[in-house]
């Protein structure tokens, strides 16, 4: 134990461990253990970095020394080295001697059992040194233990791996090293540049699918694949709302694959309005093949799932439309538009679109096109609407799920414009004739509000307003005291046609024992039509009879113009059994002169009012004073709303005469 | 009619998450509540002239086929003494304003006791809602019912619907306000509808959730605990919703 130094402390114990919590070293012990190792240069307070490299290089000056010394005794040693390699030489002779004596011994069991004359001379060996034959203890202890003629040994043939061989082993060998090597770095190569390629494909791909992500569509995994992405492009109240979806997958080019099964061809609603042998027709989304961004065949796919529901429920629709003139036609759905032109409705493929013709009536195409999604996508509102509100209780009955109006609506709108336009066109012609009377009369008229709904959305009201409730009030003014209210109103259930009310304006205006309006509603426009002329006849009777009482009996007329209704003086005219005709009687005579004014529809939109006289009573009566008889004064006067007027000669007069003129006040 | 219902409770501070995960399981937007809820217990006097049927099953006879919400009402209501409760709509703007609430539409709930299951099941109970217009004064109808006003309180919350079930999220407060002075009809319910922003909550106010399916057709019962237990299941991870203990929901009171 000359090498350990004097005065070194063992200690026993192992340098302390990090705590585990706090990975801290135990300082306290760590402080007492340099403190005793340290104990004769200053303990711990003395440690410093430059005191610690001071005392490694005393130490190494130390050991330069020592060297120095050994080399003083260097002869001393070398005759005990020499010593000590004779030792193990002699060890070395011994060790080879024992060696050959065990393998003499070996070779003798292996010859004894062919040569068994070997085994006594073997008994004895030479030795290495002096040739004095000793005894083989080993050989004899082999003999004691092991039987003889056990071990047997035989000539094999020899390997035929000769040198030549081996080196050409190796260098086969090498060789297929070098080209696995060689193949191994090529498939290394090959898996990089691959790996790059999809790297830069898969790039791409996530690339887009960011990008439809920020296009604002709801991306999910897809029910069936969970590890495919997809996208969703139905509508949330849609009747397709679980379809709508289409698997994003990376194409060949690292492009997305929309996959959106089987039946994804592109379609759209097409509206054809067909009037004489001309069709006008809407236009047509683009097409967008694979090739192009993903977001605008998303798009397509979203308006192809659109138009597919859209024509679904028009055709459910329109089965139970068939009384309003609605028909199938092979795909198409027909429906009257105006009169001379129909509506065909079709579902088409985008690629069979084709070049849509200027045509005059495209815009009123592409505005029904537009007003038929408009209208889809309020019943999907309206589904939202009954899907999120308080459900009502659970009940035996369901209700019957009604089918979408899409068409109803159209149909509601052509039924109240067309309302419309007659009363507009008899109303015109009426107050023309009146005009043309000598009667001031005017009308006005005013589309009325549609009710507010007060929770739909603006959207909502302005959609409902345009096809619910469409009313139009007519005020028509015939004569001061006498006017006609009439508010027509098309409601698209149960029948989609208009209705009218009369009402009397003033409510107590003479018509109101003369001709009163009918109480009820009126769908007829014809029995309309029919009252409002009526109207107009009983009211130019009140007026004759209401101007008499302003104005002075006239003089008896001239002769000279006998078309000219002869005036009558002295006696007044007065009300008869009909409302629309007054009477009076002549003085002296015993005959009465009716005078009945009609208002008539005639062609080409007009309106007349004819005057009609005649002499009811004794024939043979003559006028005094002229001779002629009082028979020959019967006649007819006519107004027309374009302007010219007609005597019962049935010559147009360019001279206009007033109904007061005709009745002689 | 039938009530059947499961009911969870969220904690305040897991509203928001709740919130977020019933939108897009009903892919609807919340539908805000905020109802005040009058108490009305009734007088001691009603119950001493009790016209109970003697007849067996004639109650679930007139639940069946009367037509007249008020009259199975009253035939509830003579066998045993439940709490009542007018319930009105209201909004953040009438917040300290002046309401009279006998001049106000208001829904009149009765509930009775759920009737007895066990944990495989729903809670299952009698509902009867009757809507009492303005022009009828709900006030006084109590009144005639011989009720009396006791207490108030305000349910704020969120509801979603999914399919036939209705999801509740809502939290309670009893309100401190004072009953005020008996008016002309005799009751004291407090013209002022209180401030709910004001009104102090517990440390510990949470939300209750309560998925509701009402049946009319006893028929259907069945299908509607099916479709319950079925949303149970679906919810089953974010929301655990459970049966509960009937008492928990006994609207009887003690005269």
């Amino acid at each position: 134990m000359s090498s350990i130094p004097v005065g070194f402390t063992i200690s026993l114990r192992s340098w302390p461990a990090a705590d585990k919590v706090n990975n801290n070293l135990a300082l306290d012990s760590v402080v007492a253990r340099i403190n005793a190792e340290r104990a004769n240069r200053g303990g711990f307070r003395e440690l410093t970095k430059e005191r610690l490299q001071l005392e490694i290089e005393e130490e190494a000056a130390e050991e330069d020394d020592e060297s120095e010394e050994e080399g003083e005794d260097a002869p001393v040693d070398r005759a005990k080295e020499i010593q000590a390699t004779k030792v193990t030489l002699i060890q070395n002779i011994d060790m080879i001697l024992d060696s050959a004596r065990s393998a003499q011994s070996f070779a003798t069991l292996a010859l004894s059992k062919d040569m068994p004359q070997v085994v006594d001379s073997a008994r004895s060996s030479n030795t290495l040194l002096g040739g004095e034959r000793e005894p083989n203890h080993f050989w004899e202890h082999i003999q004691k233990t092991v039987p003889m003629k056990t071990l047997g040994m035989d000539k094999m043939q020899g390997s035929l791996v000769t040198y030549a061989r081996k080196e050409e082993n190796k260098s086969v060998a090498r060789g297929w090293k070098i080209q696995n090597l060689s193949k191994t770095v090529d498939s290394i190569l090959a898996a990089a540049t691959r790996l790059e390629t999809e790297m830069e494909l898969e790039t791409k791909y996530w690339d887009q699918v960011l990008s439809i992500d920020d296009g604002g569509w709801a991306m999910c995994h897809m029910q069936y694949e969970k590890h495919t992405l997809g996208v969703r492009f139905g509508f949330m109240e849609g009747a397709q709302r679980n379809l709508s979806m289409a698997a994003l997958r990376r194409g060949p080019d690292g492009d997305i694959l929309l996959d959106a099964g089987l039946d994804s061809e592109p379609k759209a609603i097409r509206v054809r309005i067909q009037g004489h042998h001309s069709f006008a027709s809407s236009s047509v989304p683009k097409l967008y093949e694979d090739g192009s961004p993903v977001q605008f065949r998303i798009q397509q796919a979203r308006n192809t799932v659109f138009a597919t529901e859209l024509w679904q429920e028009i055709t459910r629709e329109a089965r139970n439309l068939l009384d309003f003139g609605v028909a199938f036609e092979g795909d198409t759905v027909v429906c009257p538009f105006t009169p001379g032109k129909t509506l065909i409705l079709e579902l088409i493929p985008l690629k069979d679109s084709g070049f849509v013709l200027p045509h005059p009536d495209n815009k009123m195409a592409d505005g029904i096109s537009v007003g038929l999604q408009l209208l889809l996508s309020l019943a999907h509102r309206q589904n939202h609407h009954r899907r999120t509100r308080q459900p009502v209780p659970l009940r035996a009955s369901k209700p019957d799920t009604q089918p979408y109006s899409l068409i109803r609506p159209l149909l509601t709108r052509l039924n109240h414009q067309k309302s419309v336009e007659s009363m507009h066109k008899l109303i015109t012609s009426t107050i023309t004739t009146l005009k043309s009377t000598g009667i001031e009369a005017s009308y006005s008229q005013l589309a009325r509000a549609a009710p507010v709904h007060p929770n739909a959305a603006p959207t909502e009201r302005v959609i409902l307003s345009l096809m619910d409730r469409l009313e139009m009030q007519t005020k028509l003014q015939i004569i001061p005291g006498i006017g006609l209210d009439i508010i027509s109103r098309t409601d698209m259930f149960p029948i989609a046609s208009t209705i009218h009310k009369i009402t009397l304006s003033p409510p107590d205006s003479p018509l109101r024992d003369l001709c009163p309006p009918p109480e009820f509603d009126i769908d007829n426009w014809d029995h309309v039509e029919d009252y409002i002329l009526f109207a107009n006849s009983c009211s130019l009777a009140t007026y004759i009879l209401n101007l008499q009482k302003l104005s002075p009996f006239p003089s008896q007329s001239s002769h000279s113009q006998p078309s000219v209704p002869p005036s009558f003086s002295e006696e007044e005219w007065q009300p008869s059994v009909n409302p629309n005709a007054i009477l009076k009687h002549v003085k002296d005579t015993g005959v009465e002169k009716h005078l009945t004014l009609e208002f008539e529809k005639a062609p080409a939109e007009e309106v007349l009012c004819r005057a009609r006289w005649e002499m009811v009573g004794d024939e043979d009566i003559f006028e005094p004073g002229s001779g002629n008889k009082r028979g020959s004064e019967n006649g007819s006067y006519e107004w027309r709303s374009v302007g010219a007027n007609m005597d019962d000669s049935d010559e147009v007069q360019v001279v206009v005469r007033s109904l007061a003129e005709v009745a002689g006040i | 009619m039938r009530e059947l219902f499961l009911t969870f409770v969220v904690n305040d501070d897991a509203k928001d998450r709740s919130l977020n995960i019933l939108e897009k399981f009903c892919d609807m937007k919340s539908q805000i509540i905020l109802q005040r809820q009058l108490l009305w217990v009734p007088l001691p006097k009603r119950m001493q002239k009790k016209e109970v049927t003697k007849k067996p099953g004639a109650l679930a006879k007139l639940v069946e086929t009367s037509n007249d919400p008020m009259k199975v009402l009253e035939c509830h209501l003579n066998r045993l003494p439940y709490m009542l409760i007018l319930q009105y709509d209201i909004k953040t703007e009438q917040y300290g304003t002046e309401v009279d609430c006998d001049e106000t539409t208001a829904t009149l709930i009765w509930t009775d006791i759920p009737i007895p299951g066990d944990s495989q099941q729903v809670n299952d109970r009698d509902r009867v809602q009757i809507e009492i217009k303005a022009e009828d004064h709900p006030c006084s109808k109590m009144n005639d019912l011989k009720y009396r006003y006791v207490g108030e309180i305000i349910k704020d919350g969120y509801r979603f619907v999914h399919g036939n079930i209705s999801i509740d999220l809502v939290r309670t407060v009893q309100t401190s306000a004072t009953a005020g002075s008996k008016n002309e009809q005799g009751n004291n319910v407090p013209k002022i509808v209180p401030d709910y922003d004001k009104i102090e909550r517990q440390p510990e106010s949470r939300y209750v959730m309560s998925a509701k399916i009402d049946v009319e057709d006893k028929k259907l019962i069945q299908q509607g605990k099916d479709e319950l237990l079925a949303l149970q299941k679906e919810l089953q991870g974010s929301f655990n919703l459970k049966f509960q203990d009937r008492f928990l929901f006994d609207t009887r009171v003690r005269v």
